[in-house]
């Protein structure tokens, strides 16, 4: 089992409770959505996955190597494409001639063979996240973090890269961790949503996702029983910070917050 | 349903014809015409110049300009193969090139050295910083006094005050190259387990570089500044000396040839500073090469 959450929470030297008793068993070879509410602790449960970050609380393990993709690519400028994504197996001493050849075979993966001598700045957005996550792939990692990875793309650009990180997961059987604002993102990709409540986070849902795929969340009815799901309790949970932010007068701003929070739940 | 699609227009039609004319008017390149162009416009800049100096020469050898006070741009031009042929203007200027960069090696090592160990350590910054800061704001040439009682009016007088004068601008700009290292970056090296030394080499540093470069840049201009005002209070060799004495001489034409030699020396340094950060900074430039 590559990740194990026993009661974690953190508590931040702010005195911000990010996260609060969080359980979670993760087995090989899962593709696990993280959804909730901005600020709920999503990005703090995943670069403690990552080992960025310690619990202030419980247990956490990781079993396996990791490899992880931040929602910027960070990518170092003054190296090549080919550079940057070598860049974790020069850190482990591994020597030039074999790192090159595994830089380029993980850019084949992610179809940017043709840009390995680039440098970033000549890279768009959407081939600069691709070198990221081929970076992430070159190690060969058992797990992959993923936060909000394809945030910054237009929808073109995301659908792509998810059909091409869903080929990746398909032929590797790696284990996926990906945290996201997006329910069809995650009811496409998964094949199990975890939602987080308002912060402090706690596991609020917990669903198998298991339909076919190719998926069209438009007409697998599974998939809309899903989405009605997570939107209904995600909508009530935005509006439960909203009116907790806003309780003075939540009468005159139930209107206005319900309206915003049902655009949220369809499209966060 | 005719729906109207940008075509390519035929040749003859009236849109075509008149995006010709633009093209042709348009100089570009590899057309015969614009090449002469291009050519003139060269040369252009080079006018102003060039008339500027015809006029001060006709004004010297009529009388109008007398060597007292400006000499003849031909003067200057003897006074130069003069000191060529006797060997001083080499002498002088390798003596005074050579002061300049011991000062920048001096000062803008320590500079470099101090300003990676705040930027890097946030204990370094809280211990040193503040110190530095109160010093910068003492212009070096105030000190003036001070160096010639701790050190005399010798090199190393001339040395400290082109190593204080270089020391800051290497020191802020590499602290403060360091400290906006994107922190993404540093995140996700520290997720591969980079620490440390390793960070500083792979992280750190080379994200530092361009700001250590623009800082480069300031300390040159410092540098051949002090220099100047060093190489004018005293000295038996260099630049400064040779113009000291051509001044107590009424030399004037020789003074001019110092100020050029001074010119050169800086715009030397300039260009070298560009070929570095051409050779360091390859990456803001390059092309894809394939
Ligand atoms: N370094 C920190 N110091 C103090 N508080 C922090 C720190 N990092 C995050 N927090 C707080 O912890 C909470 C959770 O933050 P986190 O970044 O994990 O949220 P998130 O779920 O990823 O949000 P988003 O969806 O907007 O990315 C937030 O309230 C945030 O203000
Ligand atoms: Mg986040």
């Amino acid at each position: 089992m590559p990740i194990v959450v026993q009661n974690v929470g953190r508590v931040y030297p702010t005195g911000t409770v990010a996260i609060e008793n969080i359980s979670l068993t993760i087995n090989d070879g899962q593709f696990v959505s993280l959804i909730g509410p901005s600020g709920c602790g999503k990005s703090t449960l995943l670069s403690m996955m990552a080992g960025l970050d310690a619990p202030t609380s419980g247990n956490l393990a990781v079993s396996g190597r990791v490899g992880v993709v931040f929602q910027e690519p960070a990518l170092f400028a003054w190296r090549t494409v080919r550079d940057n994504v070598s860049f974790g197996l020069q850190m482990q001493g591994v020597g030039k001639e074999e790192r090159n050849a595994r830089a380029e075979a993980a850019l084949k993966m992610v179809h940017l063979s043709n840009f390995a001598r680039s440098y970033p700045h000549e890279l768009s957005g959407g081939m600069r996240q691709r070198t990221a996550i081929a970076r992430a792939l070159v190690t060969d990692p058992d797990v992959l973090l993923m936060d909000e990875p394809f945030g910054a793309l237009d929808a073109q650009t995301r659908s792509l890269l998810q059909s091409e990180l869903l080929r990746v997961w398909e032929q590797t059987g790696k284990t996926v961790v990906f945290v996201t604002h997006g329910l069809d993102e995650a009811l496409t990709l998964s094949t199990r949503i975890v939602l987080m409540s308002a912060r402090p986070g706690r596991v609020l849902a917990d669903l198998a996702i298991d339909a076919p795929r190719p998926r069209d969340t438009q007409t697998d009815p599974s998939l809309r029983a899903a989405y009605e799901t997570l939107r209904e309790l995600l909508t009530k949970e935005v509006e439960s910070v909203a009116r907790a932010e806003h309780d003075r007068d939540w009468e005159g701003m139930s209107k206005p917050v319900a309206t915003a929070a049902e655009q949220f739940g369809a499209d966060i | 349903m005719s729906v109207a699609v940008t075509s390519p227009a035929k040749p003859g039609d009236a849109t075509s014809k008149a995006m010709d004319q633009t093209r042709h008017r348009t100089p570009g390149i590899g057309t015969t015409g614009s090449t002469v162009g291009n050519f003139g416009r060269a040369l252009l800049p080079l006018v102003v110049p060039v008339l500027l100096l015809a006029a001060w020469q006709v004004a010297s050898v009529s009388g109008a300009l007398p060597p007292r006070i400006l000499p003849a741009p031909l003067a200057v031009v003897a006074a130069a193969k003069a000191l060529i042929v006797s060997g001083d203007l080499w002498r002088h200027l390798s003596v005074s090139a050579a002061r300049a960069f011991l000062g920048l090696a001096v000062g803008g090592g320590i500079g470099f050295a101090l300003g990676l160990l705040t930027g890097a350590s946030k204990w370094a910054e809280t211990f040193l910083d503040g110190t530095v800061q109160m010093l910068r704001a003492i212009p070096n040439l105030a000190l003036l006094p001070f160096v010639i009682i701790w050190f005399g009016i010798g090199e190393e007088a001339k040395t400290f005050l082109i190593a204080f004068g270089v020391f800051f601008p290497l020191y802020l700009n590499t602290y403060h190259g360091i400290r906006s290292v994107d922190p993404d970056l540093v995140e996700m090296a520290r997720a591969y387990g980079v620490r440390g030394a390793a960070l500083f080499w792979h992280v750190l540093l080379p994200g530092a570089t361009p700001s250590v470069l623009v800082g480069l840049r300031f300390a040159l201009g410092s540098m051949w500044l002090t220099l100047i005002a060093a190489e004018a209070l005293a000295a038996q060799s260099g630049i400064g000396y040779l113009t000291t004495t051509a001044r107590e001489f009424m030399q004037t034409d020789v003074v001019l040839v110092g100020a050029l030699l001074y010119a050169l020396l800086g715009k030397a340094a300039d260009t070298a500073v560009r070929l570095l950060e051409r050779v360091l900074l390859r990456w803001q430039t390059a092309r894809a090469s394939n």
